[in-house]
């Protein structure tokens, strides 16, 4: 077919005809006039053929939203016009090269269309996905107070934005790319929330974390806890201790840093093999009991609000907790105590 | 059209304060505002039989927003922002309200939520459709269960676009949908939610791309182990289209899942996703494809410090169209912190594509194998406690066997926000 696609097996036998077009055009300068008119005919039958595909790329064209196909396909039809109108003016070799040209443009926009008709569709069922995400994350973000993952989750919506901008201009592969940007960022966010980034929390994830580093340290230290997991809760320590010390100052390297620290002592105790055991939730719940009783008081004596319904939730996880460790199920049973833990820490906030 | 939806958007947030306002108890929000001036710019370049081979489209802007919303711990709850920007090719604004209330347990009840935006080109823009366009989105959801630990909810929307003077890209559109789901509402570490929705969408110039759709969502995050969090997303969907002829009828099946684990000093992270689409009857436009991407790799460190991540990227797409079925293998390699002052991420990847079979078909096109780089690059600097440097950009150079296939994609951004 044209000579610019030579890695093109499907079109070898096109190209060939082509090729042998055009050196029978250069053969024909200045050649008797017989074999000019054959390679005039030769060359009509490329044009031909170029208008028949032009019309087919226009229908695969105008179903795509790429803008940038449809001026690209117009500029193939603009260089095929001018073929025409410089094998007119017997300019032979002039017209030959443009109609190439224009065949090169009316590829590119059949490859653009053929692109943006998946990318459209794609792109619609990623942002409706977007914008569910995101109003999740940004409910999250509202409660526990928006610090960095509010910027975050901010951001995320202005490349999105951005996205939906660019596929109303037709560029669907950039918009496409810049909506995986806004997931990335969603992702990013979602994780800072995971990890507690609300400046509102850094009591209640202090205590937490010190909660779980003293457990860490009772189970561990009384034993004969291997030295990686004693050097796991030391570093877990150093780590409470840098986020008490940046609490006042830096509340973000706080949280951040209090959620490290519990994530070493989770690992120093599963490294230990005494992470999920019995024995660990029976004390958590103990803890609850203990805590409970210090806060169903107050709780009583105050008016129903969003503290008695966090505390109301705890007691449920409690006995949740409670039901799973009494049927075998230890990881289960971990949860559930952990997020009474959670719920009760959001009571005692409630309180304050 | 072009004048009246700036000034409605201008009086709706003193509308809402004004409604706001009326209830007792709501109108002592917490506010706060924050502006940013900033430069975006947008490039695509690639060959062309003609001399023009890339685009470029930069614009400067600046932006105000203000905010506000009810002081938390309330029965009822409210937010409401106000956003308004001008630059140099559009001047925007946008308004987002909501509304909900909440029972005694916590529960919201009745969620009311709507959005409105606008843009308006500016003479002798650089975009190339550059119709003015107004957009409004209305919400409703509520809730008429709850349990201990999931609720049911009942959710409606409806919608429109419409632009002051309508090209192929640029087409008026309506849509309304209604949903049912049931979702946790447990604030332990695991959440999920499953929805069946129904919507519609028209076209009041171009019926004939009219559509319908029904869906089911199915969304679950949680813990795996003592440490490890997972997340997975389903979605089937199935398109009916008024004119089938135009736009087939199609199935749609999604997913998404990501998973990270720790192991003994590092985090084994993965990633996936896949696709398939099957149409009803399939035409030289929509094929049957399945397409699934991933990544698996490992991440070590302190976010705070400063933490790598290093792993191998690849896809997979088949298409019932043989010629565009392709592998795409590649290595990824990122970089992040978030500490006080400068946080942010960089990504680098670099790998290869390859095209199974060339078409045979001198009426398709050919596609050639590239390899390319990926960089993608975001960071902020807190200067100040209320201001702020930021940065976005990628850079997507593809080098094709065929020279002439070549392209490179491109975006950069840069702000400065101040908040307060």
């Amino acid at each position: 077919m044209d000579g610019r696609r030579s890695g093109n097996r499907g079109k070898a036998g096109a190209f060939g005809a082509a090729l042998a077009l055009a050196l029978a055009l250069l053969a024909g300068v200045g050649t008797p006039a017989p074999a000019q008119a054959q390679g005039g005919e030769e060359l009509r039958a490329y044009l031909d053929r170029t208008d028949e595909l032009l019309d087919w790329a226009a229908g695969q064209v105008s179903a795509s939203g790429s803008e940038r196909a449809r001026g690209i396909l117009n500029q193939a039809t603009q260089l095929q016009r001018r073929s025409r109108d410089l094998l007119a003016r017997q300019r032979p070799l002039e017209a030959f090269s443009l109609a190439r040209r224009a065949r090169d443009a009316m590829w590119h926009a059949v490859r653009l269309s053929r692109e943006a008709a998946g990318l459209e569709e794609r792109i619609r069922v990623r942002s409706e996905r977007f914008a569910d995400q995101h109003a999740q994350l940004l409910e999250r973000a509202r409660e526990g107070g928006a610090g960095r993952a509010g910027e975050l989750l901010e951001r995320a919506r202005e490349q999105a934005q951005r996205a939906a901008e660019r596929a109303v201009q037709g560029d669907l592969p950039l918009a496409w790319k810049l909506l995986e940007q806004a997931d990335d960022l969603l992702r990013l966010a979602a994780r800072q929330l995971a990890d507690g980034a609300g400046p509102e929390r850094v009591a209640h994830e202090l205590e937490r974390s010190r909660s779980l580093v003293d457990e860490a340290g009772q189970q561990l230290e009384g034993g004969a806890a291997e030295a990686e997991a004693l050097a796991m809760l030391a570093d877990a320590r150093d780590a409470l201790a840098r986020a008490d010390a940046a609490a006042g100052t830096d509340p973000g390297q706080a949280l951040q840093l209090a959620g490290l620290a519990r994530r070493l002592a989770q690992r120093a105790l599963a490294s230990a093999g005494t992470g999920s055991g019995a024995e660990a939730v029976q004390r958590l719940l103990e803890r609850f009991d203990a805590r409970a009783a210090e806060l169903a008081p107050r709780l009583r004596d105050g008016e129903p609000g969003p503290a008695q319904r966090a505390f109301e939730r705890a007691r449920e996880e409690r006995e949740a907790s409670a039901r799973a460790l009494a049927d075998g199920r230890v990881e289960r049973a971990l949860r559930h105590a952990r997020s009474a833990h959670d719920l009760l820490e959001q009571a005692a906030r409630g309180l304050r | 059209m072009a004048w009246r939806l700036p000034v409605v958007m201008l009086l709706s947030p003193y509308l809402a304060s004004a409604a706001l306002a009326a209830e007792p108890g709501t109108a002592a929000g917490v506010w706060s505002f924050d502006a940013a001036v900033g430069y975006d710019s947008f490039s695509h370049a690639y060959s062309l039989a003609t001399t023009d081979t890339s685009e470029t489209v930069s614009e400067t802007r600046l932006a105000l927003g203000w905010e506000g919303r009810s002081p938390a711990g309330g029965r009822t709850a409210w937010r409401l922002r106000l956003e308004g920007s001008i630059g140099t090719d559009l001047w925007r604004q946008g308004l987002e309200a909501d509304w909900r209330r909440r029972d005694a347990r916590g529960v919201d009840r009745l969620r009311v939520g709507a959005r409105l935006a606008g843009r308006q080109y500016r003479e002798g823009t650089d975009y190339a459709s550059a119709s003015d366009q107004g957009e409004g989105r209305l919400e409703a959801a509520v809730v008429p269960w709850a349990g201990t630990g999931r609720e049911c909810f009942v959710t409606g929307w409806t919608a429109a676009t419409r632009f002051a003077i309508a090209s192929p890209l640029e087409q008026d559109q309506d849509e309304a949908g209604l949903g049912i789901g049931l979702r946790s509402r447990s604030l332990a570490s695991s959440a999920w939610r499953v929805a069946l929705r129904h919507a519609a969408r028209t076209y009041p110039d171009s019926s004939v791309i009219d559509r319908r759709a029904w869906s089911l969502d199915v969304d679950w995050s949680g813990s795996v182990g003592v440490a490890g969090l997972a997340r997975l997303y389903g979605r089937s969907e199935r398109r009916l289209a008024r004119e089938p002829t135009v736009r087939p009828d199609a199935w749609l099946h999604w997913l998404d899942a990501a998973l990270e684990v720790p192991a003994p000093g590092v985090d084994l992270v993965a990633e996936a996703q896949a696709e398939r689409w099957d149409y009803g009857a399939q035409t030289a436009t929509w094929v049957d494809s399945w397409r699934a991407a991933g990544f698996l790799g490992l991440r070590r460190g302190d976010v705070l410090a400063g933490q790598w991540r290093l792993g191998l990227a690849g896809e997979v797409f088949e298409s019932a169209e043989e010629s565009e079925s392709y592998v795409q293998a590649g290595a990824r390699a990122g970089f992040e912190a978030y500490g006080s002052g400068l946080s942010g991420s960089v990504v680098v990847e670099h790998g290869r594509r390859s095209y199974g079979t060339q078409a045979t078909d001198e009426a398709l096109p050919t596609w050639t194998d590239f390899s390319y780089w990926r960089l993608w690059l975001m960071a902020d600097w807190r200067v100040s406690e209320s201001l702020t440097l930021s940065a976005l950009g990628n850079w997507e150079p593809e080098r094709h066997t065929e020279p002439l296939d070549d392209a490179t994609l491109g975006f950069a951004s840069l702000r400065l926000v101040w908040r307060r």
